[in-house]
């Protein structure tokens, strides 16, 4: 096996998953360790509060102006501001995800590389996620042109929608 | 039930004995869940989380075979006895440290735990070895579906699970694998392994001691991320990657076997002569000194000790099970550290 960067005997060896997709990355013992100087401080990566820390200082250097104009919001619930949670990384209870939704937004994007969320839901909403998946479905199948599997996703939707309204 | 009565038993998860067992110590998945209406913990006052424990724990009882769980409120324990818990990891260090009212509800198998009021209202977890991969997680989203269906949790359509820190929303859901990885550490290569990680959208910190720099030879594997993809693919994230390390540990193991066996043998039975020598260890000494001779019974350099041994000592040699098995009490002129040293003579003689 050859080094991806510079072609030679390769040692080191990874799986890399992005977007769902499966790739084996292979290096030389000298790449890896090109990224040697990054990794140094153990500190970048080996905390995520730490990691978030980083995130949130680079955040609020960044938007240092957009946050004078939104700092007036705190929420009426728990009495959280927009600063102090930039100062601490927590949020104070479940409302502040939406006093603070578009920075949170941002912040999510930037930590996870989402913001959707794909996984479990809670009982009462899986007829609204198997919709959503299906009609995610349906785009697809239209896209690659394969008709009649877009009928069948189409029937079950409607299926799943008239159970909705029972 | 009294705590003491752990102390008899090693922990279950650490009894791995299987087909990964030289170098994976046990797995494990965590999930975050908080209930609406009350406010996240750093923001909750003393009366809300009294509430909120009962509440919580009302719900668990309806769910849980309680004749199979312990349970504990923390704030009746002692520090020794905190930490105790800590060390074994049925609770966390944030969850000894924290404020308000707190518990813990374990099985008496120590796999499942849950923790009321750590950073989360609720931090689910299940630790398990590698052949317990796939029931493991089904056992864990089982109940966590059980107790769905009695109480409501924050959630929300786009973000998904709400927790008090946004690295922890969507699932909730953080699998870490607990490796030892000394041939990475002894030949300065564990700095590739953070850096592959860390592309992967994994983070490797220490399995032991405090803060981000961890002590020895012992890692932990956990995904980054918990927003963005479904539980299932988180897990397949980690379990796709440790395979890769395994064998790259194995390969330099068998490298510095072949080149290198005087020194490596040396390294490995000096460990063993320091413990039957040595009057007094501290704690990182005990974790070096375990994880040297770990190496050796995994390269067979050394005969007749079994790994469940080791493991056990890796437990048993942190302060506070050592301040449990003396029930606290230190004679004149002795201190935890000859305590310590004793134990450890005592685990490999016997
Ligand atoms: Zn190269
Ligand atoms: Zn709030």
């Amino acid at each position: 096996m050859k080094c991806e960067k510079c072609n030679k005997e390769a040692t080191v060896f990874f799986t890399e998953i992005k977007q769902d997709e499966k790739k084996e990355i292979h290096l030389c013992a000298k790449c890896a360790e090109s990224y040697q100087n990054y990794i140094a401080d153990p500190h970048i990566t080996h905390s995520i509060s730490d990691f978030l820390g980083g995130l949130l200082q680079i955040f609020a250097s960044k938007e240092q102006t957009e946050l004078k104009e939104t700092s007036k919001d705190v929420c009426s619930d728990c009495g959280m501001s927009i600063h102090e949670f930039h100062a601490s990384g927590r949020l104070g209870c479940e409302r502040d995800y939406r006093v603070f939704r578009s920075d949170i937004k941002d912040l999510l994007l930037k930590i996870h590389g989402k913001s959707r969320h794909r996984g479990k839901v809670p009982h009462s909403l899986q007829k609204w996620k198997d919709l959503v998946d299906l009609r995610k479905r349906l785009n697809s199948v239209i896209n690659q042109e394969k008709y009649e599997e877009a009928a069948e996703i189409r029937d079950k939707i409607k299926q799943l929608e008239s159970a909705h309204e029972a | 039930m009294k705590l003491s009565n752990l102390m008899k038993n090693t922990t279950q998860w650490l009894r791995n004995e299987g087909e990964n067992a030289d170098i994976v110590l046990a797995n494990r998945i965590r999930l975050a869940r908080n209930i609406p209406h009350f406010p996240f913990v750093s923001k909750m006052s003393e009366e809300k989380s009294v509430q909120l424990e009962s509440f919580v724990k009302e719900k668990l009882d309806r769910v849980l075979p309680m004749d199979q769980y312990n349970y504990f409120i923390l704030n009746d324990l002692s520090e020794t006895d905190l930490h105790f818990l800590s060390e074994r990891h049925l609770i966390s260090k944030e969850h000894v440290r924290g404020e308000g009212r707190r518990s813990v509800t374990f099985s008496l198998d120590e796999k499942f735990s849950i923790m009321i009021n750590e950073e989360d209202h609720l931090r689910l977890q299940v630790i398990f070895t590698q052949d317990e991969a796939q029931s493991s997680w089904k056992k864990l989203e089982d109940l966590i579906d059980q107790l769905e269906a009695i109480v409501d949790f924050s959630f929300d359509r786009r973000f998904g699970y709400l927790t008090a820190c946004p690295t922890n929303a969507g699932t909730g859901l953080r699998v870490s694998t607990m490796l030892h990885l000394p041939a990475l550490q002894m030949t300065n290569q564990m700095g590739k392994i953070y850096q592959a990680a860390d592309a992967v959208n994994l983070v490797i910190r220490g399995f032991f001691g405090e803060g981000t720099a961890g002590m020895g030879d012992f890692f932990q594997v956990s995904n980054q991320i918990t927003l963005g993809k479904n539980e299932k693919e988180l897990i397949q994230t980690v379990e796709s990657v440790v395979p890769q390390i395994l064998k790259y540990e194995r390969s330099v193991r068998n490298k510095m076997l072949k080149s290198d066996r005087g020194r490596i043998e040396e390294h490995c039975h000096k460990a063993l002569t320091t413990i039957k020598e040595e009057s007094e260890i501290s704690f990182r000494e005990s974790l070096r000194l375990l994880s040297a001779i770990r190496l050796g019974v995994n390269l067979e350099l050394i005969p007749d000790v079994g790994i469940k041994k080791i493991n056990e000592g890796l437990i048993q040699s942190h302060d506070s099970h050592l301040k449990k098995s003396t029930k606290g009490h230190l004679g004149d002129d002795e201190t935890w550290e000859m305590i310590r040293a004793r134990f450890l003579q005592n685990l490999f003689t016997n």
